[in-house]
């Protein structure tokens, strides 16, 4: 979808564009905020930003006249700082001491090295490096299990698997992905 | 690093990497995103209504064709008598800023409640006793002494500025008198975080009312007065109950019923008596909670899906080394270490040992659906190999290697894999919110569990409980994990 298809639709009809926004970009703007806030909030407070997140888009395609803009930055760019928002105002509210090493929550981590945040962005890449060498649907299950906090069943149900073979295939993963980070020199 | 979720790590990814993890992230659901276009329309609508009507008010002072050019300048009419009307509202204002400041500050006093009503600061009540006495002779010649008395009770109202009137018992004081003698008593001053959940009670002391309207209080060692006062709120008159040390205001609350008086607004604090005050079944209620922790905490344990907690009893003074087949490493091979499980008073050296640790979780239902999983991750080594001799693992497959396993079996003894990082990822039940006791009959009860995952992680467990006869003791039937949420939601309320 371009910016052009976006405007004409808005046009036609707002609330067949608004629903055809959150159809196309509804699991990309979850996965940005829930990357912001899958320490600090609950799942209401990740869909409650991410309506934050399309009501603000909504309007701006609505009322900025500018919208020759590439759709998926500006998503991207619009949930990042909605998502960093609704992180303060809920670390503040819980007094959480959460890690943080985005480049736009520094003043949160003020003894915060930046050697220390080099290694930790390299060691994402590493640590997502390894999982992908699982192949699928191992590198998924993980994902969804450890990252998402996603259930078995909803994993089983998901990728038409029963719970137990997610759940041995789960084991077998993660002492793979041991092995594996053990070699690249990750370790307790 | 860190004993933590390695998958918190990819919290605040970058943007490459978080392309990688939206490409993983669970579909949303059809009901999902209907939720988020239902929230997401009512707050863009709001916002375009708020908007709209901003535009639509400069609007109608414009009015404008095509290519008109603005020039010249804007007359403003400035009533004369605007200036003194604005002086005069300012004035008001700054007043009702000032006495509103004031009143707030009043208010803001510990426990403090507003009653609304101008109560007396002193009520003083005077027994007069005059008496005749007669003197008499019986019939056998001794003397009587009979002394009649009159008794007659006056009261005097003052108020805080010492202004007041002396003289007779008015209508309403009478009937706060005949108030506070109903409170009059002992009374426990309480304090709970969590609804006065049994194990969340914090007592505070004694107050005793007593009829003439004084009180003393045994946890700051204080007496005083009590006064019964009425609040308006909302429509409806809640009566207020005040404790004060002297003259000033030392604790107070909301009269809630004959038993419960709440202290302060936040419901934290509260005195109560009788069946209120009744600890006779805390007793009970706790022991269902430590039964409900001890058991979760070895669930926790023993639970597959975190991969056993098991490994956090290791001894690492305790080790074997074997050299394995690893088909991730280019050199085929490795040297892999296990410890044994021998710390904080576990010791399991055998599947029956790990087994029968489970069945002192786990009711028989749920050992038939969680134990077949506990099999997995166990391999028996045999005593024919030593101390890091390689074992030729040609032929086997990749799931089954050795080196992917977590536990094995060597000469009778149960040894941990030491490349698990899993101790970092553990659950464990919260010290702080007491377990919530709920639906307890003679063979199951409930309970709603916090827990702290990984890090930071609240959550909140629904544990089922089961009576299991053939060990005659209680067991896990069930566990749910669910938001924290539920745990509030699950309070039983201050009335209760």
């Amino acid at each position: 979808m371009t910016s052009y298809e976006l405007k004409a639709m808005l046009e036609r009809s707002p609330a067949e564009c608004h629903r055809a926004l959150v159809k196309e970009y509804g699991k990309y703007v979850y996965a940005i905020v829930f990357n912001k806030l899958r320490i600090c909030g609950t799942k209401e407070d990740i869909e409650e930003c991410v309506s934050d997140v399309f009501a603000d888009i909504f309007f701006k395609y609505e009322f900025d006249e500018n919208c020759d803009r590439d759709i998926k930055g500006y998503i991207a760019t619009v949930a990042k700082r909605s998502a960093i928002d609704r992180f303060r105002s809920l670390t503040s509210r819980n007094n959480h001491t959460v890690y943080s090493d985005d480049d736009d929550m520094q003043e949160l981590v003020s003894d915060f090295s930046v050697d220390e945040r080099v290694d930790r962005s390299e060691l994402r890449r590493v640590l997502l490096n390894k999982i992908d060498e699982l192949g699928e649907p191992d590198s998924t299950i993980l994902i969804q299990k450890f990252y998402y906090n996603r259930k078995s069943s909803e994993i089983a149900k998901s990728m038409s698997m029963t719970d137990a073979s997610v759940r041995t295939r789960c084991s077998r993963a993660i002492a793979r992905l041991r092995t594996k980070l053990a070699e690249a020199g990750i370790s307790r | 690093m860190k004993d933590r979720n390695i998958f918190d790590i990819l919290g605040n990814a970058e943007d490459d990497s978080m392309e990688r993890l939206t490409e993983k992230c669970p579909d949303i659901t059809d009901e999902q995103i209907e939720k988020i276009i239902a929230m997401s329309e009512k707050k863009y609508n709001a916002k375009k209504k708020e908007i709209l009507k901003d535009r639509t008010e400069k609007d109608n002072y414009i009015n404008m064709t095509e290519n008109d050019t603005v020039e010249g300048v804007e007359r403003v009419h400035r009533p004369v008598w605007l200036t003194p009307l604005a002086t005069a509202a300012s004035l008001v204002l700054v007043a009702g800023v000032v006495l509103g400041s004031m009143a707030m500050f009043r208010k803001n006093k510990t426990g403090k409640i507003d009653t609304g009503v101008i109560e007396p600061a002193v009520t003083a009540t005077t027994t007069q006793v005059s008496g005749t006495t007669q003197i008499s002779t019986d019939k056998n010649g001794s003397t009587i002494t009979t002394t009649v008395t009159t008794t007659s009770l006056s009261k005097t109202t003052g108020k805080a500025d010492g202004t007041g009137a002396a003289g007779g018992a008015s209508g309403s004081a009478a009937s706060e008198n005949e108030e506070i003698k109903a409170l009059a008593g002992q009374w426990k001053y309480q304090e709970s975080q969590y609804d006065f959940i049994p194990g969340s009670i914090t007592e505070k002391g004694t107050v005793v009312i007593n009829e003439d309207g004084t009180y003393s209080y045994n946890g700051t060692n204080e007496t005083g007065t009590v006064k019964i006062g009425v609040e308006k709120m909302g429509g409806s008159s809640l009566k207020t109950v005040s404790f004060y040390n002297g003259s000033s205001y030392s604790f107070g609350g909301y009269y809630q019923n004959n038993e419960w008086i709440s202290i302060g607004n936040g419901g934290i604090s509260r005195l109560v008596r009788g069946s209120k005050a009744d600890t006779s079944k805390d007793a009970e209620y706790i022991s269902y909670q430590n039964t409900a922790k001890s058991l979760i905490e070895k669930y926790y344990d023993t639970h597959y899906q975190i991969m056993f907690r098991f490994p956090q009893y290791r001894n690492m003074n305790d080790t074997i080394t074997f050299n394995l087949r690893d088909p991730n490493l280019e050199a085929g091979i490795r040297d892999v270490t296990y410890a044994r499980i021998t710390g904080k008073g576990l010791e399991l050296n055998s599947k029956a040992d790990v087994e029968n640790y489970a069945r002192k979780v786990y009711s028989d239902s749920l050992a038939a659906k969680e134990l077949e999983y506990l099999n997995d991750d166990y391999v028996v080594i045999s005593d024919t190999y030593k101390n890091g001799d390689h074992i030729d693992e040609t032929g086997v497959a990749l799931e089954d290697l050795l080196a992917f396993k977590n536990f094995i079996f060597y000469k009778g003894n149960m040894y941990v894999n030491t490349s698990s990082v899993q101790a970092g990822w553990l659950g464990y039940t919260s010290a702080n919110e007491p377990i919530i006791i709920s639906n307890v009959t003679s063979t199951s009860f409930r309970a709603y569990a916090p827990g702290i995952w990984g890090e930071n992680n609240m959550g909140c467990d629904i544990v089922d409980f089961v009576f299991e006869p053939s060990v005659n003791g209680w067991r896990i039937n069930n566990l749910q994990p669910e938001n924290y949420s539920v745990y509030g939601e699950n309070l039983p309320g201050l009335d209760s």
